[in-house]
């Protein structure tokens, strides 16, 4: 994967794949017909319901458009655990 | 003696009940009973009997439960109660030349918006069609079918289905080229873009495939048989790019992501 900014050099610059994810790691869900991406941060506030969050989600369209959301939820919306991917640069 | 005997009863209520709870056994309380959302009074089937059909809701946690009844028939499945959201139910007749309704169902997920189609045969119910739509767009009647739009990254794909004789099935409609057009809400329905570098691009119907660094073009049409996009630079010259090629190395001022 490679992005278009400028200061972005093809070939050097990368998100690869980790099992524990850390602040600004990205998840992704995929269920072969949709799939959602948020960005992983432990103190990402409380969720709607008052429970501790820990990722950043464009969760809900018919709700908030940007907001603290949680794992288990999207486990359980695409019945399988998230991939987690780090920006990085190749040395 | 009494007393000694109701103490044998408690304990042994207690050894039960941790057998159930360390068995793993899910346990609903009184206090979590369904709790009826919605009604309709409606022929399904086609008969010229109407049905009564409950919508249903029960659970306290963040995912929760909804039944939909009609008699001795029933269809459930979770959704996402954070927000406060509850799923909906709605008549619809995707065949007008036929007797028969279906229910969509409007189900709240964490991501989006899940959609359902229930059809009423032989006192069942069929799950006809399951849709997700990141904009809520529900499906739509279209003839003797139903029309759905899918977020491709930068515009929707519209899949139609056609329902059978019988009311039983949806049937995916097959089409390869399907016409680019950006949502109903954007400022154009053409996608335009500008060449970030020059394109060469596979022979189409033009003659010259090759669209110089920063010329405007129009992203056409999409073929789904060959996973490919149709591209016409503002000079005529056209050609195929493969899906996995189109982005914003390559075309930028596409609206991606919405």
């Amino acid at each position: 994967m490679t992005g278009n900014d400028d200061s972005f050099v093809k070939g050097k610059h990368f998100f690869k794949q980790v099992n524990q994810p850390q602040a600004g790691d990205i998840g992704w869900w995929h269920n072969g017909q949709s799939g959602h991406m948020v960005i992983y941060d432990v103190d990402a506030g409380k969720t709607e319901n008052g429970l501790q969050a820990n990722v950043w989600s464009a969760s809900n369209p018919t709700g908030r458009a940007f907001g603290p959301g949680r794992i288990d939820w999207y486990d359980k919306q695409y019945n399988a655990p998230a991939k987690w991917f780090r920006y990085w640069i190749s040395p | 003696m009494k007393v000694r005997r109701q103490i044998v009863v408690a304990v042994s209520l207690l050894v039960a009940l941790g057998v159930v709870l360390l068995s793993g056994v899910t346990i609903y309380s009184a206090n979590d009973p369904a709790i009826e959302s919605a009604r309709l009074t409606a022929d399904l089937d086609g008969d010229t009997k109407p049905e009564n059909i409950i919508l249903s809701l029960s659970g306290t946690e963040d995912f929760r439960r909804y039944t939909v009844q009609a008699g001795h028939a029933s269809f459930d499945g979770k959704y996402f109660a954070v927000s406060g959201d509850r799923p909906k139910m709605k008549l619809i007749r995707i065949d007008s030349s036929k007797t028969q309704n279906q229910l969509l169902l409007t189900i709240p997920s964490p991501v989006d918006c899940g959609y359902v189609i229930l059809a009423f045969y032989q006192d069942n119910f069929l799950n006809l069609l399951e849709h997700n739509s990141k904009n809520c767009e529900e499906p739509q009647v279209v003839g003797n079918g139903v029309e759905t739009l899918s977020w491709l990254g930068f515009w929707d794909i519209p899949k139609r289905y056609k329902l059978n004789q019988q009311g039983t099935k949806l049937n995916l409609t097959v089409q390869t080229i399907y016409p680019v057009k950006l949502r109903h809400n954007a400022s154009v329905s053409e996608a335009v873009g500008i060449a970030a570098e020059t394109l060469n691009l596979k022979p189409a119907h033009c003659k010259n495939t090759t669209i110089p660094k920063g010329d405007r073009l129009v992203v056409k049409s999409y073929d789904q048989s060959k996973d490919r996009y149709l591209l016409e630079g503002l000079g005529g010259n056209c050609g195929w790019l493969p899906e996995s090629e189109l982005h914003p190395n390559t075309v930028d001022g596409l609206p991606w992501a919405g």
